[in-house]
């Protein structure tokens, strides 16, 4: 199979990447303080 | 299970094989069995990834354990996100632009075929041994449940995935684990909707909530540093970091997935969808174990869930002792029930204890009877309540996801293996010039024989829970140190052939150390020992081997 010029498509994700460490972080505080609210 | 239940299975698992068969005709190359011709899109990707980490025992045995312990299993996933960016900013780019058909085979261009052979033929022996377990470890569950025997299971589960894997190559395996998963993820929905109506019969849904938090089984988050503790905040961030970086970094059969992507970027997203989803996903499926637990808080659980033995017990020396037990558990029960809908948390704690401590003694008469001391239940409470509680055609169903979770696992795995067998070993060691047919047969042949390699390790491994014990260790044995070689490899120019090689040994003959001398240190913490041993060791002997 030949390569095509799509395969190379490669474009920044910053965005992306900054938004799933900022829901990461949520999800944990958010299961931190569920804990602490029925302890 | 009602006939149209098992219509249901039956018409589940024909339509695997027919789609799979039907997958076949794109794959008339190499490349196409093994990559698509990289032509999948990055969402179709994304699921794939996802099924294969879903194992039947991940449905199972998570919710079991989150019946019997909560949500702090969560915590293994904590390092997943964070790797699937660091994926996707170097390795991604990396091997898709190397035009590799496995991880490994970038090895040889970085170094040279030493450490290329060594690390594809430890991703070998690991992920052989480890199919056969991802087989046995539902079988052994399913053949309680439908009364089965072991082999036949084994068997049911295997043939339509060997089947559809050996003719459809990755095409068929992708576009099942799609099928599968949304099966899955759907028939996980519909199980919340009817425990939640089941709870809320006897009481609101906010006070059966704050029962299972005063269990603790809320605490999600465990804050403590204590390298002896499996799930804390700290090993899921940091060791479940390093097990994700090598698991989808390093092991083929996780990198052949995006490799199979129609772009870098479709890649990228492939992974990130997993970022986004995989902790969300884990707490459906952990949320779904707790509120079984809440569900049998209001009526009589099951003294023992698994019932292999009923008949064994009742014939045993130790019959009465266990009636015995049976009685007082049951009255217990109640007494829980009545405090529950009370809402008297004191006496529903005590009363919880006391049957959890009734649970144990019955788990020892059955120990005592068969001798059988790895006795558990565990994996049986799910699929019990799937038996006994869900309506007619969705327990056929919910038995159709675990037999879909069991073969999206093991599918990937086993073209993943058949790919390191042809690309790193047959063509590279063997036959170097042959036709793309001929490698096309070969792969085939090359799949349905690991399938059936795995058949007898699952028949053999379904009676030795110790083995199983032993196969799941032996992926954090070498995982950290693979990871070290890669890091070398994309990290480093200094690094050399003899460094990563050299550096290969010293990593796992430290994490064997670590493991069989300090077996204190929880597993999540070898990835990270064996990958900083590989790294040190390697650039050390680099700076010696130049």
């Amino acid at each position: 199979m030949s390569d095509s010029p799509g395969q190379e498509r490669d474009t920044p994700m910053t965005g992306t990447y900054v938004a799933v460490l900022v829901i990461e972080a949520l999800i944990i505080l958010a299961l931190w303080a569920l804990g602490r609210m029925y302890s | 299970m009602s006939p149209i239940d098992w219509g249901v299975l039956i018409v589940y698992l024909s339509w695997m094989i027919w789609d799979g068969l039907r997958r076949s005709k794109n794959t008339d190359k190499v490349e196409g069995y093994f990559l698509a011709s990289r032509s999948l899109p990055w969402w179709a990707v994304g699921l794939s990834v996802m099924a294969t980490q879903m194992s039947a025992i991940t449905i199972v045995g998570t919710t079991g354990q989150a019946y019997a312990t909560g949500l702090r299993f969560v915590q293994f996933y904590f390092g997943l996100p964070i790797a699937m960016v660091i994926l996707s900013l170097t390795v991604v780019p990396f091997f898709t632009r190397a035009r590799v058909y496995t991880a490994y085979e970038y090895l040889e261009r970085r170094f040279d075929v030493r450490v290329r052979t060594a690390t594809s033929f430890l991703f070998l022996i690991g992920r052989a041994f480890s199919l056969g377990v991802v087989l046995a470890a539902p079988a052994v569950v399913i053949s309680t449940i439908l009364n089965w025997s072991i082999p036949f299971t084994v068997l049911v589960i295997a043939i339509p995935m060997v089947f559809y894997t050996s003719f459809g190559g990755v095409q068929a395996v992708a576009w099942t684990d799609v099928k599968q998963m949304f099966v899955v993820v759907f028939c996980m929905a519909a199980s919340v909707g009817v425990l939640i109506w089941g709870i809320t019969r006897d009481v609101p849904l906010s006070h059966a909530i704050s029962l299972a938090g005063a269990t603790g089984r809320l605490q999600a988050v465990d804050t403590r540093f204590n390298l002896g503790e499996t799930y804390t905040l700290w090993s899921g961030l940091i060791g479940g970091l390093f097990l994700s970086l090598s698991y989808f970094g390093c092991d083929q059969s996780q990198v052949q997935r995006y490799l199979t992507a129609k772009s870098i970027d479709e890649a990228r997203h492939s992974l990130l969808m997993s970022a986004f989803v995989k902790i969300p996903l884990q707490l459906l499926i952990l949320g779904t174990g707790v509120l079984v637990f809440l569900f049998y808080s209001f009526q009589t659980p099951p003294m023992l869930f698994n019932r292999a033995y009923d008949a064994q017990v009742a014939a045993g020396p130790y019959a009465a002792e266990y009636s015995n037990l049976q009685r007082q558990f049951d009255r217990e029960a109640a007494v829980r029930t009545e405090a529950g809908k009370a809402n008297d948390t004191a006496r529903f704690l005590a009363s919880d204890a006391r049957l959890k401590d009734l649970r144990a003694q019955a788990a020892d008469v059955v120990k005592k009877t068969t001798g059988d001391q790895r006795y558990s239940d565990v994996n049986y409470v799910f699929p019990t309540f799937i038996t006994t509680h869900l309506p007619v055609g969705l327990v056929g169903l919910m038995i159709a996801a675990i037999f879909a979770a069991a073969m999206s696992a093991s599918s990937g795995e086993l073209s993943a293996l058949s790919s390191a067998t042809i690309i790193d070993f047959y063509k590279r060691h063997f036959v170097k010039d042959a036709d793309d047919a001929h490698y096309l047969r070969a792969s085939k042949i090359s799949t349905a024989a690991w399938g059936l390699f795995a058949c007898f390790v699952a028949m053999f491994a379904a009676n030795q829970g110790s083995l199983i014990e032993v196969v799941n260790r032996y992926g954090s044995f070498f995982y950290g140190s693979i990871l070290g070689v890669f890091i070398l490899a994309l990290l480093t120019k200094r690094a050399t052939a003899t460094g990563a090689f050299v550096g290969l040994i010293a990593g796992m003959a430290v994490v064997l150390s670590v493991a069989f001398g300090m077996p204190w240190i929880a597993f999540l913490w070898h990835n990270l020992i064996g990958a900083v041993v590989v790294v040190i060791v390697g650039m050390a002997v680099s700076s010696f081997s130049r």
